[in-house]
């Protein structure tokens, strides 16, 4: 094998490797292992933030604490068929409560490390949503 | 000369499997006016139908209208509202339970699905995976 092969063979093992190996590495723990018994501060992106500043999720990671009321949570699922599907299995959390008859607070994020990322807290009154970005890291 | 244009290469060839696509669409702009053929991890409703309405805002399923809205995406300096393709909706049912299917939408077709129907002292989930009616 001449030099110059082996430099783009090792080349492409370096830039490919960490590639093929999170993608055989052990399943990470779901969105309410990720969460449970954690608080994070969070801000919202139009500055009425005062609401949102701890969000506290339950030891369980099953409920979160928001507005001092527990919402409901579940995680963000896999696969694609009978035999693929894996419930819950993914880092995406969405809590849910219904308010009244006809209204909902939602909150979503995705939980990467220390942050909630993608956070989105949604309000739904008959039929019409506001929706805010919300950003949030371990407290 | 020509090692350069093979390291430039592995480095696109590197960065086109990482990246996302530049301008991809919100979630409602990538399901307005679209259906569904959805098959979920449930005995009890093992496929399903959903329909979006012209604006992506409204979704149909189940017998039930459900509100929906996407992840954001940017920080707190640069907000990019709704700008993700996470989606989320939801219906009220009876008892103060809400019906929620929260998806991707990728590459045409709903991803990591999970529909629940939860309330303080219950929920009920299972996984789902769609398929567009028309692609």
């Amino acid at each position: 094998m001449n030099s110059k092969r082996r430099f783009f063979l090792a080349l492409a093992a370096a830039l490919l490797g960490p590639l093929v190996l999170a993608g055989s590495a052990p399943a990470a723990a779901d969105c309410h292992q990720l969460v449970a018994g954690k608080s994070y501060d969070c801000h919202l992106a139009d500055g009425s933030d005062t609401l949102f500043r701890d969000v506290v999720f339950h030891p369980t990671g099953l409920f979160v604490e928001i507005f001092s009321k527990l919402h409901p949570c579940v995680c963000s699922s896999t696969g694609n068929d009978d035999e693929s599907f894996d419930r819950e299995s993914g880092r995406d959390i969405t809590c849910l409560l219904a308010d009244g008859q006809d209204s909902a607070f939602a909150f979503t994020a995705r939980v990467s490390g220390r942050k909630l990322v993608q956070g989105t807290a949604a309000s739904i009154v008959g039929g019409e949503v506001q929706t805010f970005l919300i950003s949030c890291e371990l407290g | 000369m020509k090692t350069m244009s093979r390291v430039t290469l592995c480095v696109a060839l590197l960065s086109a499997l990482v990246a996302r696509p530049a301008g991809a669409a919100d979630c409602h702009v990538a399901t307005a006016g679209k259906r569904f053929a959805c098959v979920a991890s449930s005995s009890e409703i093992p496929t399903f139908d959903v329909a979006f309405d012209a604006a992506g805002r409204k979704a149909f399923a189940s017998g039930a209208v459900l509100d929906c809205f996407c992840t954001s995406l940017g920080g707190l300096a640069k907000p990019r509202i709704e700008a993700g393709n996470g989606m989320t909706c939801v219906s009220h049912l009876s008892g103060g339970a809400l019906l929620s299917l929260s998806m991707r939408v990728q590459s045409g077709k709903l991803t990591q699905g999970t529909r629940a129907v939860s309330a303080l002292l219950g929920r009920d989930v299972n996984a789902f995976a769609c398929e567009p009616f028309d692609p």
